[in-house]
């Protein structure tokens, strides 16, 4: 049973110690489900997903800086053998030069999101509007408790299958990009709880993020559709609350794609036409993904660290590359 | 030339929604990339 996780302990480890590129989701790379790339001539791992005639890569390299190039160098070549092509999604800026220098284009795909906790406060005009929803939602009866998976996990698959089946016919739960609990890493995510009468109204749960940011990323999010709003603000307020006293330094608010795609410029080789499709899917592409609604959420809470998120395509920019992201995703 | 940027980028929308449906249809996918570059020249020529 221990060789089950030989390869994702492997990158677990590589994601805590190879933190070059500061990767805030990095803790997806042990979702169940990647395949794992390494050589016997570099050290690090990459994450990935075979979807089609395409690897989908997760982030960069997990790997030392002087030894990222060689490894990508060395994927490319296990992708060559096996007729297929790379794009990488969730590529840092910080992962931009093996990718270039072996031809990759680079454009950003979207943002993820942080606050700096040991300045954070809801206090001010600014944050009134989500004062009131969490205290209305406590009013309401709401209790919001970390807990321990084991009590609640019965109740929160029950929720999962609930709010799908809310999202449309032939929906189906998403996966890569997405966190995951339960399973063999539970015991490094926390767990934050809204109970109304006794019984679950809505959950988020949290990964840990390494690196020069460290902290925790508010990862999966569920409530019940038919509860009163406020419940994932005061969920997320609670675990605010609990890891600011503990000097958790960053709250990671992860990835959403077609996000903030003007803050800095773009990187060189980058596909116009693919900026471009960017930014229509930003103001058009709610039915391919809801971005506005869950920046929306995001924005709430001001995050001051906004981080560009590339998708490094292998043979120029691709709309069959794009759309193999989604399909590992689950979502096509 | 704001119009044909315009009708170019919803080319490029419809070809994803086709390979999004065909996954695995090369002739869809390559004619989703041939949009793609179309976008690309109109942009280039602004």
């Amino acid at each position: 049973m221990a060789d089950n996780y030989a390869e994702s302990d492997k990158a677990l480890e590589a994601i805590q110690k190879y933190t070059v590129a500061d990767n805030p989701s990095a803790f997806l790379a042990v979702n169940s489900g990647n395949s794992y790339f390494s050589s016997p001539s570099s050290p690090g791992v990459i994450v990935y997903r075979p979807t089609g005639r395409y690897l989908v890569q997760f982030g960069g390299p997990f790997a030392p800086a002087e030894s990222r190039a060689a490894l990508l160098k060395d994927f490319v070549a296990f992708a060559a053998e096996q007729d297929r092509t790379i794009v990488a999604v969730q590529v840092q800026d910080a992962d931009a030069e093996p990718y270039l220098e072996q031809g990759f284009t680079i454009n950003q795909m979207g943002a993820s999101y942080a606050i700096d906790l040991s300045t954070f406060s809801l206090r001010g005009t600014a944050f009134m509007q989500l004062r009131n929803k969490i205290a209305r939602s406590l009013r309401s009866g709401l209790e919001v408790r970390e807990v321990p998976l084991d009590d609640w996990e019965d109740q929160m698959r029950a929720l999962d299958a609930s709010w799908l089946g809310t999202k449309g016919e032939g929906v189906k739960q998403l996966e890569f990009l997405v966190g995951q609990y339960g399973g063999h890493y539970q015991s490094m995510r926390r767990l934050f709880v809204g109970i109304l009468d006794g019984k679950l109204a809505g959950y988020i749960t949290y990964s840990p993020v390494y690196g020069a940011q460290p902290g925790w990323l508010h990862d999966l999010t569920r409530r019940l559709p038919s509860g009163p709003p406020g419940v994932m603000e005061a969920i997320n307020k609670t675990a605010i609350d609990v890891f600011t006293a503990e000097g958790v330094k960053f709250l990671h608010f992860g990835f959403t794609p077609f996000t903030s795609l003007d803050k800095r410029p773009q990187l060189p080789g980058h596909s116009e036409a693919f900026h471009w499709f960017m930014s229509h899917l930003w103001e058009n592409g709610a039915a391919v993904y809801p971005a506005q609604t869950q920046l929306a959420y995001k924005q709430k809470w001001a995050p001051g660290i906004v981080l560009p998120e590339n998708i490094a395509f292998q043979h120029g920019a691709s709309i069959p590359s794009l759309v193999h992201i989604f399909r590992a995703c689950n979502a096509v | 030339m704001s119009e044909e940027i315009d009708a170019a980028g919803q080319r490029v929308f419809e070809m994803f929604g086709a390979v999004a449906a065909a996954p695995d249809d090369r002739e869809t996918g390559a004619l989703a990339d041939e949009a793609l570059a179309a976008l690309d020249a109109l942009l280039a020529a602004q």
